[in-house]
């Protein structure tokens, strides 16, 4: 029978693996999506972003993709935190004052991404639209269900990840205590 | 800090070994070792009953306060 501690490593080395693609396979996405970006619309891409009456200009795609470069670092950085926290997991000391901080510093990316998608869709949505025509160029700023609901469960992800890391310094205290 | 751990010099004085004492009060044998260095933030109480009980002495004989 696996013991808990087992378990707990187990599934942490398969997490790191999985956060090990997501840092690979979400930069490749990311350029592919504005190679492609009519191919990536089709796909549910860019969905809620204005789309400009012509196809879009290579220099409008260009800064559009730093846009999104940019907004994807902070994706990355949580993805790289949560890896880091799970590898404190394979070797078996998760809930040590160093896994608390990485997950702390994980859940802090993905606050930070969740308020910063809004504004990055609307500047993406006027770099494409800027070589439309006066009266054409659109300023759309969308706020919907879905950024509702990432920005509360990052903040939720970011107040338990507070917990994880003070109390994992009360237990470090702890230990102390003869 | 301002409390000294004389465990090392009860020990010594009733001829005790750590290992013994360590088993005697439940506690690993690092515990007595970090208890002797001074090096924990704290003491419990049934930690420090049984120290005094196996040592047959008083919790003064065990910590001393020193003003910085």
């Amino acid at each position: 029978m696996i013991s808990n501690i087992e378990k707990v490593r187990h599934i942490s080395k398969r997490m790191a693996t999985f956060c090990n693609l997501l840092m690979v396979s979400i930069p490749l996405v990311l350029i592919w999506s504005w190679i492609d970006f009519e191919g990536a619309r089709a796909l549910g891409f860019y969905e809620r972003v204005a789309y400009p009456i012509d196809a879009p200009a290579t220099l409008s795609l260009a800064m559009g993709f730093l846009v999104s470069a940019f907004l994807t670092v902070f994706i990355i950085g949580a993805i790289y935190h949560l890896r880091e926290f799970f590898k404190f997991g394979i070797k078996g000391n998760m809930f040590s004052e160093q896994g608390g901080d990485a997950f702390h510093k994980s859940a802090k990316y993905l606050v930070i991404y969740a308020f910063l998608s809004i504004p990055a869709e609307t500047l993406i949505g006027v770099i494409l639209t800027i070589n439309n025509p006066v009266g054409e160029r659109l300023l759309k700023l969308s706020f919907n269900t879905y950024d509702l609901s990432l920005i509360f469960l990052s903040l939720v992800i970011f107040s338990v990840s507070w917990v994880l890391k003070e109390s994992a310094l009360i237990a470090q205290y702890n230990a102390q205590i003869v | 800090m301002s409390i000294i751990l004389n465990l090392d010099v009860m020990l010594a004085k009733r001829k005790i070994k750590s290992k013994e004492l360590a088993e005697v009060v439940g506690i690993s044998v690092q515990n007595i070792s970090l208890l002797k260095s001074g090096k924990v933030k704290g003491i419990r109480f049934n930690t420090l009953d049984a120290i005094c009980r196996h040592l047959d002495c008083q919790p003064g004989d065990i910590l001393e306060y020193s003003p910085d």
